[in-house]
């Protein structure tokens, strides 16, 4: 069932894999409203946790020397 | 709706596929579901994850530009040609004798108009030539006897007002 590829139509078809779904523009507006609201928390996460790993290293390095 | 219309909604409600995002706090899965089981589903990056989100708002605002530019919305669309073509017959009917009934001229105009064939030089032509070159260019049909003798009227009106408001207090 774990599809590869996504593709959004011109008709605004989202197909997954083999699979599609025809949406209307005030759907298609209110997925792409979630697909960017959750990219920013995904991004906002690993952010904090590359600089939390970062602060870790450092202190890590201190406590050797 | 009928009972039988209400089913077949409910069912194609039930089979419609629906994208949906479910994020579980490690990953962004987009999922294509058909009533309530998943048939499709993929994993999203982040950058994967925008990039879809671009394409789906370029695609629905295309969508949308295109049905706010071809979709007719009500009004006279050829209300220009319409004006240009009236004003022709007006001034095509001057040249006509002035002893004639409204219903002549229309007759008379109408006949003229539908026999007319344009020609290349119809343009430098006499000025009836021209009149009907006008007429003709605008693409419209000609008008029935009624909705030319409305024209003309209109024309008449315009002028006896002219004419009440050049002529002197009593």
């Amino acid at each position: 069932m774990k599809a590869t590829q996504v593709n959004v139509g011109d008709d605004l078809a989202v197909a997954i894999g083999d699979r599609s779904a025809r949406l209307s523009p005030g759907e298609a507006f209110r997925l792409a409203e979630r697909l960017i609201r959750q990219a920013t928390v995904r991004m906002i996460v690993e952010e904090t946790a590359r600089s939390d790993r970062r602060a870790r290293g450092r202190e890590h390095r201190v406590v050797t020397n | 709706m009928s009972v039988a219309g209400n089913r077949s909604y409910h069912a194609r409600a039930r089979t419609r596929l629906r994208p949906v995002i479910s994020d579980d706090g490690r990953e962004i899965v987009l999922s294509v579901y058909a009533a309530d089981r998943t048939v499709a589903a993929m994993t999203l990056s982040v950058s994967l994850a925008v990039n879809i989100a671009g394409e789906l708002v370029a695609a629905a605002s295309r969508r949308l530009q295109g049905a706010s530019s071809t979709r007719p919305r009500g009004g006279d669309h050829r209300s220009d040609k319409r004006a240009r073509r009236d004003e022709a017959l007006r001034d095509f009917a001057t040249l006509l004798g002035a002893d004639l009934s409204l219903e002549d001229r229309a007759a008379q105009i109408i006949g003229k108009v539908t026999r007319y064939r344009p020609t290349a030089r119809d343009k430098q032509g006499s000025s009836e030539r021209r009149l009907l070159h006008r007429i003709a260019e605008t693409g419209l049909p000609v008008p029935g006897e009624r909705q030319m003798r409305r024209i003309l009227a209109k024309q008449k009106n315009a002028l006896d007002g002219q004419n009440s408001a050049l002529s002197p207090n009593p």
